[in-house]
């Protein structure tokens, strides 16, 4: 599914985590958590998953694929079946909220009709009591909707359309608790249909999460990824 | 004596060693200049190529792409009528008056001026001022909202979802700049005809009917006319788009550069089109003012 090969990467910031001879796999179903501390920003190391930043040594292959070819259509291609959750900017904010959860959908040939029936889907599963408030937010703008409201869009917008694998950073950042749960159950549901899950978790010791088990564990140590596990919950 | 001699030998070759070193500085900065500009003209001609290599693809046309597109000409086209419709029908104003004024001064008849002010509202000042009227409009807009986007994170966000910014942020605008430019000269030019024309007779300046003057206009229309009127405002619309696409993708992502690449982004599309709108007149005309070529 995604592989790395002996892997150096820097980051672009003081708060990116990076790769020193890091190499690893991430299997089809398989949930890999990686704790963060407070400062960290996987931005960076996301982008570098997705073959969007430089590394400066080693491969990523996603499917087999290294990030690093010219067939730019197939790489378009590739990352429109990896579903993102991002800490920070995450909307076109010319677009609206419903827009912004179709726009890879439609972009990549499928119909609106089916488009919107996997938003309204997804939004059913993970929307809870707040189903009437992220209904009402598709139509508006991203800078116009409540933070908790736009982490659950984000979510929707991550899980649409069959991910083949999930980056979630800080996923559970200003969402409520009562989600938790939805969340939990969507992404177990997903990693048996086959959908691998790197989930990039912070404050971990605020909250517990009962995933199905196997969960792997990596750990960030002095700022640098590391296979090496940290405690199984 | 030759101690003095000496002295002022290497006051001299202390002198030359400056002027030396000034030189070299002087003709490094030029020889960057030089590279710098090859360098964006080779940036403009990649994008402008890739613009058209993606338009002629049918699978680039995605729902989101021709959203993107439509909309950008409602704003740049639909959106700019009535500001073109001023800025036409005042310069009209200017140009008849102008037209007036060298009648009489040269003495002679409209039918000798009437080709001349066609010709060059048709070949130069329609295109021109329809650039003018899109960069100001809309093109310093795009670069900021690219630039924006881009400090945003926005960018990164569409790359993310396999969306290539060039397809959905840069082809459609840049199309979109072509065929405003084109559709804008084209209400440009009746504009100042139309206006020209009333207001000429109105002072008593024209004094031929409406259908004489549409008659002149029509017989002076050649082809040569059409072939102007269609690559000025593609290419000069097409560099204008481009330019203003490129410096906004290309700010380094801080929104305190935003209002300086706007205002970079306006200045540079300008001075393309000038340079465009006089290097195509050169190729048709064969000709550099009064010296002609070959």
């Amino acid at each position: 599914m995604l592989e790395f090969a002996k892997v150096n990467f820097e980051g672009g910031g003081e708060t990116s985590i990076r790769m020193r001879d890091f190499s690893a796999r991430v299997a089809a179903g398989e949930l890999i958590e990686v704790e963060l501390q407070r400062h960290h920003d996987p931005r960076d190391l996301s982008l570098s998953m997705l073959g969007l930043d430089d590394l400066q040594s080693g491969a990523i292959h996603f499917q087999g694929v290294d990030w690093l070819g010219s067939d730019y259509a197939k790489q378009f291609e590739m990352r429109s079946r990896i579903g993102r959750v991002f800490a920070g900017s995450a909307w076109v904010q010319s677009l609206t909220v419903r827009d912004n959860l179709q726009l890879s959908m439609l972009h990549h040939g499928v119909d609106t009709a089916a488009a919107e029936s996997e938003v309204q889907r997804w939004v059913g599963r993970l929307a809870g009591t707040q189903l009437a408030a992220v209904r009402y937010s598709l139509d508006q703008r991203p800078s116009v909707v409540e933070p908790s409201v736009l982490q659950l869009c984000q979510l929707v917008r991550a899980v649409c359309n069959d991910p083949i694998l999930l980056i979630l950073e800080r996923p559970l950042k200003y969402m409520q608790e009562e989600r938790y749960g939805d969340f939990v159950a969507v992404i177990d549901e997903l990693r048996s249909s086959g959908t691998a899950v790197l989930f990039f978790s912070g404050d971990r010791d605020e909250y517990e999460l009962s995933f199905q088990s196997p969960v792997a564990h990596w750990k960030v140590v002095r700022d640098t990824l590391s296979t090496v596990g940290g405690p199984s919950r | 004596m030759p101690h003095s001699a000496a002295k002022s030998q290497g006051h001299l070759r202390r002198i030359a060693v400056c002027a030396l070193g000034w030189f070299w500085q002087i003709a490094a900065s030029i020889g960057t200049l030089f590279w710098d500009l090859c360098g964006q003209i080779a940036s403009i001609a990649a994008v402008l190529w890739a613009t058209i290599a993606l338009a002629v693809r049918p699978t680039t046309w995605t729902p989101p792409v021709r959203a993107m597109f439509s909309r950008q000409v409602l704003f740049t086209a639909v959106d700019g009528i009535p500001a073109t419709l001023r800025f036409g029908a005042v310069v009209g104003v200017l140009l008849i008056v102008q037209a007036e004024m060298w009648i009489d001064a040269a003495g002679i008849s409209p039918e000798f001026i009437a080709p001349i002010l066609w010709r060059s509202v048709v070949r130069e000042i329609a295109p021109l001022l329809a650039c003018l009227v899109v960069i100001g409009r809309s093109g310093i807009a795009i670069s900021t909202e690219l630039a924006t986007m881009r400090a945003g994170g926005e960018v990164e966000v569409l790359d993310s979802q396999g969306i290539d910014p060039m397809t959905y942020l840069v082809m459609p605008r840049v199309l979109a700049v072509m065929l405003s430019v084109f559709c804008l000269a084209m209400i440009i030019a009746v504009t100042m005809m139309v206006t020209g024309y009333a207001i000429g007779v109105i002072v008593d300046a024209v004094r031929t009917s409406w259908n004489d003057f549409y008659g002149q206009i029509a017989n002076n229309f050649v082809a040569a006319d059409l072939v102007f009127f269609v690559s000025k405002t593609l290419v000069a619309g097409g560099f204008a788009g481009t330019i203003c696409c490129l410096e906004g993708v290309k700010s380094r992502g801080r929104m305190t550069d935003i209002p300086r690449i706007a205002s970079r982004a306006g200045v540079r599309a300008l001075t393309a089109v000038f340079f465009v709108s006089a290097i195509l007149s050169i190729l048709f005309y064969d000709k550099i003012l009064v010296f002609e070529f070959g």
